[in-house]
Order: structure tokens, then sequence, then C-alpha cells
């Protein structure tokens, strides 16, 4: 289980003299195996809400919550220190998480298709290739629920079909929380739906709900 | 609901510690690279700022009471390592790594003790190869109280420790602060009792300056090493007190800094 009890952030601007409120108190509640969908526009504070979920970010006030192991946003590779080998940062993540390294780095390696290139400092890679080994570091580690952030643009078609395999067909029994402001990924893979609009979640009886109050928004 | 065994005290410290040691072998990594001597540099690199040091202080100054310059300085200079330059290191770790706090076991709180380690281990090495270095060159002699001394040091390291935290946690707060971080660290100098031991300090004046957590520190840690050759000025309990009230202050700051982080 995982839960947002009245989730309250906001930013200082104007060097403190005022804030941005991004998110108004945000209830959620994620039990284990469901697949949630949160609909949102651009700025609508969908990406706070994933730093919220993920821990990178505190709330202001509130509650967060969770009794399973969540992932960091899928897909994502802005902590990857360029001057470090794709071994290097796998090598961090096995120290973090308590994972053996060596089956991690097998996983990774036959995941990736990357070959010699895990050697090489991650600055060296092409985007799509450091997308690869963001996505297989992040299969090799098993989480409870997975947070998905915008639509994983990662690699080609085969490498996105291989990756929808792994996460979608083999981890059918995670919980999922899928942030997007596309409707079809969340259409396809979502049990619930929610809709972020200025900065209050409101969450809907079906996904379609969700949906039509969402095409409404943008009408 | 909440699985009792994962809120253990002692399960949640053996993530922090994995966690604190991960990022210390990714800093080693990143900092210093695999080639060349690599890590090595990590005590290479304060030594050769305290052998400088003492070079040119020699040349200009002369031995006072039979403690040579170079001597003074080799027990002296070191201990300003462990709260000089680990201030520099740790006012960047939160806003440098706040990326990394997307994976779930690291805590802000995580990044800045890193680099406390790391810049500690580097200094603490970098004094205790040099030391040796230096007895068996002669210019330095075995500790007259090797306890003394060992505890001295770690009542630097000690206070280090809470300054750091304090300086770090302020300059993540105030922009301010972090541009002059630099300034203070400067101007704080005639207060360490490196470059101004207590005894050389007109009496009236010395009370003050005894005010200073620091001094009692380095003083005690100088008494240690130099014994009777060398008068000087403590008080275990103050500097203990004072210690605490630091660490203490520094973790509350550290704390309000670590919840205005913002990616």
């Amino acid at each position: 289980m995982f839960e947002l009890v009245n989730v309250y952030k906001s930013y200082p601007v104007h060097h403190g003299k005022d804030e941005r409120v991004v998110l108004k108190n945000i209830n959620l509640r994620v039990e284990k195996g469901e697949r949630w969908g949160i609909l949102g526009r651009n700025g609508a504070g969908k990406s706070t809400m994933i730093r919220l979920i993920s821990g990178a970010e505190f709330p202001h006030s509130g509650k967060i919550i969770r009794n399973m192991s969540i992932s960091w946003p899928l897909a994502f590779g802005g902590t990857f220190q360029g001057s470090l080998t794709g071994r290097d940062n796998v090598k961090l993540i096995c120290r973090i998480y308590n994972l053996d390294f060596e089956s991690c780095i097998e996983f990774v390696n036959e995941f990736s298709e990357l070959g010699s290139y895990l050697r090489e400092p991650v600055k060296n890679y092409s985007s799509g290739m450091a997308a690869r080994l963001a996505f297989a570091i992040s299969m090799s580690v098993e989480f409870d629920c997975f947070l998905i952030d915008e639509a994983m643009a990662v690699g080609d078609h085969r490498f996105l079909h291989k990756c929808h395999q792994e996460l979608f067909v083999k981890r059918a029994d995670r919980a999922m929380i899928i942030v997007a402001h596309q409707m079809d990924i969340i259409r396809d893979n979502c049990s619930h739906a929610a809709v972020l609009d200025q900065g209050e979640l409101k969450i809907f009886d079906s996904v379609e709900s969700a949906i039509n109050f969402y095409k409404e928004l943008n009408a | 609901m909440t699985d009792k065994s994962k809120t253990n005290f002692w399960y949640q410290l053996g993530i922090q510690r994995r966690v604190v040691w991960a990022l210390v072998m990714r800093e080693l990594i990143t900092r210093f690279g695999r080639e060349g001597i690599g890590v090595i540099w990590l005590v290479v690199e304060p030594a050769m700022f305290i052998v400088g040091v003492m070079v040119i202080f020699s040349a200009i100054d002369a031995p006072r009471d039979g403690v040579s310059m170079a001597e003074y300085l080799a027990v002296s200079y070191p201990t300003l390592l462990l709260w000089r330059t680990t201030s520099g290191r740790v006012a960047k770790a939160l806003d440098a790594n706040r990326a990394l706090l997307h994976y779930n076991p690291i805590r802000p709180i995580d990044l800045l003790y890193a680099r406390i380690v790391l810049e500690f281990a580097g200094a603490i090495a970098s004094f205790f190869i040099l030391y040796l270095v230096f007895v068996s060159l002669g210019i330095c002699r075995w500790p007259n109280d090797v306890l003394l001394m060992t505890l001295g040091y770690l009542m630097v390291a000690w206070f280090s420790f809470g300054f750091v935290m304090i300086l770090g946690a302020l300059s993540e707060l105030s922009e301010t602060i972090e541009r002059v971080s630099h300034i203070i660290l400067y101007l704080m100098l005639p207060f360490t009792g490196v470059f101004m031991p207590a005894h050389l300090v007109p009496a009236q004046y010395r009370d003050a300056l005894m005010l200073t957590p620091l001094i009692n520190c380095v003083e005690m840690f100088h008494a240690g090493y130099f014994g009777d050759r060398m008068e000087t000025y403590y008080s275990v309990p103050y500097a203990m007190a004072m210690n605490l009230v630091l660490t203490f202050a520094g973790l509350v700051l550290a704390n309000h800094a670590i919840r205005r982080v913002k990616l």
C-alpha cells in the first residue's frame, strides 16, 4: 500500500517573498497491483507529484506513507554521472539496493544490448543508448510499484516492444503509477485514473470518465 | 501494516551505512577517475599542501623553545584540513547530487555524510602517513601521550563535523553565506590554534580566545604531542559541551536545509 494524505506542495518565488502552490490537498491511495494513470496538462504538477512519490522532494505539509518499495521514475537517466561507465552506474545501484552485482550486470548487458559500451563513460552514449541503460537498470531491481513519468522515449521500436513486454507483461502483478498527458498509454495500461488540474487531484470511477474529463479540459 | 523488522533502528542504520558507502565509492571514481594514481590523490593532495606550508614558514620563522616551525606545523596544519577543506566540499553536496535523491534509499543527509567521510578519510590518512615520515626524518618526535593526542585529534574531527554541517546547511539556505563562506573560513584562521597557539597570546586576551571550541580541541591535541615542551590551555568538558551544541545545531540546520531541497 502506498498513500498520499493531504499533501500540499509549494515553491518559494521572488526570493521567498511569495510562494507558488503546485499541489494542494492531494489524496491518493494505491493498493498492491493497482495501475494508476494520472493525466494532466503541462505544468499541472505531474512531475512534482512524481518527485514527491519517489522521495526526491518533501511535501510542504501532509503525509506520504510508503508500505511498498517504489521505483525511481522509469527510464530516468538524470542520475547518471557522465564520467562514470555504464558498469559503474550499475554498481552504484547494486550497492544502494543491496543487489548482487554479477547477476545484475549480466541482466543489464543482455537487456540493454550495449555490449562493450558498458565499459565506456556514459557521456559517450547516444541518448537512445543512455535510455536503454536506464531502463535495463530499472528492471534489475524488483519493486512493488513502478513510477512511469510520461511516455518512455526508449530507443527504437524493437526495444520499445521489449520494454513493454518486460514491464507490462512480466510484471503484470506490480502496482504502477503512470503520469502522462497522452491518453493512449493510460487507456491501454491502467485500471484506475485521476486527473491533475490546477493543483488538485480528481479521482474518477473509471479510466474512461477520467479521459473524458481530461478531453473537456483541453477542449 | 508497516513491517516492524524494517523500521528497526539497526536495519535502518544498515541501509544508511550501505548507501553512504555506495556514495563514497561513486565520488571516489568521479573525482579521481581510474587514470594515473587515481584515488591516491585523496592522500597526496592534502599532503602536498602540508609540506608546502611547512617549507614556506620554516624559511621565514625561527624555532621557538626548541620547537622548530616545521615540527610545529606538522602537528598543527593537518587539523585545519578537517574543517576547512571539508567545508568547501560539503557546501555543494546537495546541489550537485540532488538527482540521486530519486533513488529512495538515498536520503539527502547521506550526500553530506558521504562527502564528510571522504574528506575526513583523506585528511586523516595524509596526516598519519606524513607524521610517520616526519618522525623517520627526525623532524617530529613520537607523541608524548598517544592517547591524549588521539583524543585531541578526535575532538578536532568532532568539532569539524558540527562546523561543516552548520556551514554546509547555511550555504544551502542562503546564497550570501555561500559566497562569503570562504571569507569566514579565512578570517577564522587566527582563532584555530594553528597559527597562534594559546601560550603566545597575552594572558588578558587568552580567556576570551579560549571561548572558541576549536582552539580547545587543537590545544588538547598539542598537549598530547608536545607534553611539557609546550604550554597548552584547554578544557575538555567545555570543548565537549560546545561540540555537542555544534553537532546538534548542525543536524537541525541540515534538516531544515534538506526540507527545502528543490530539483
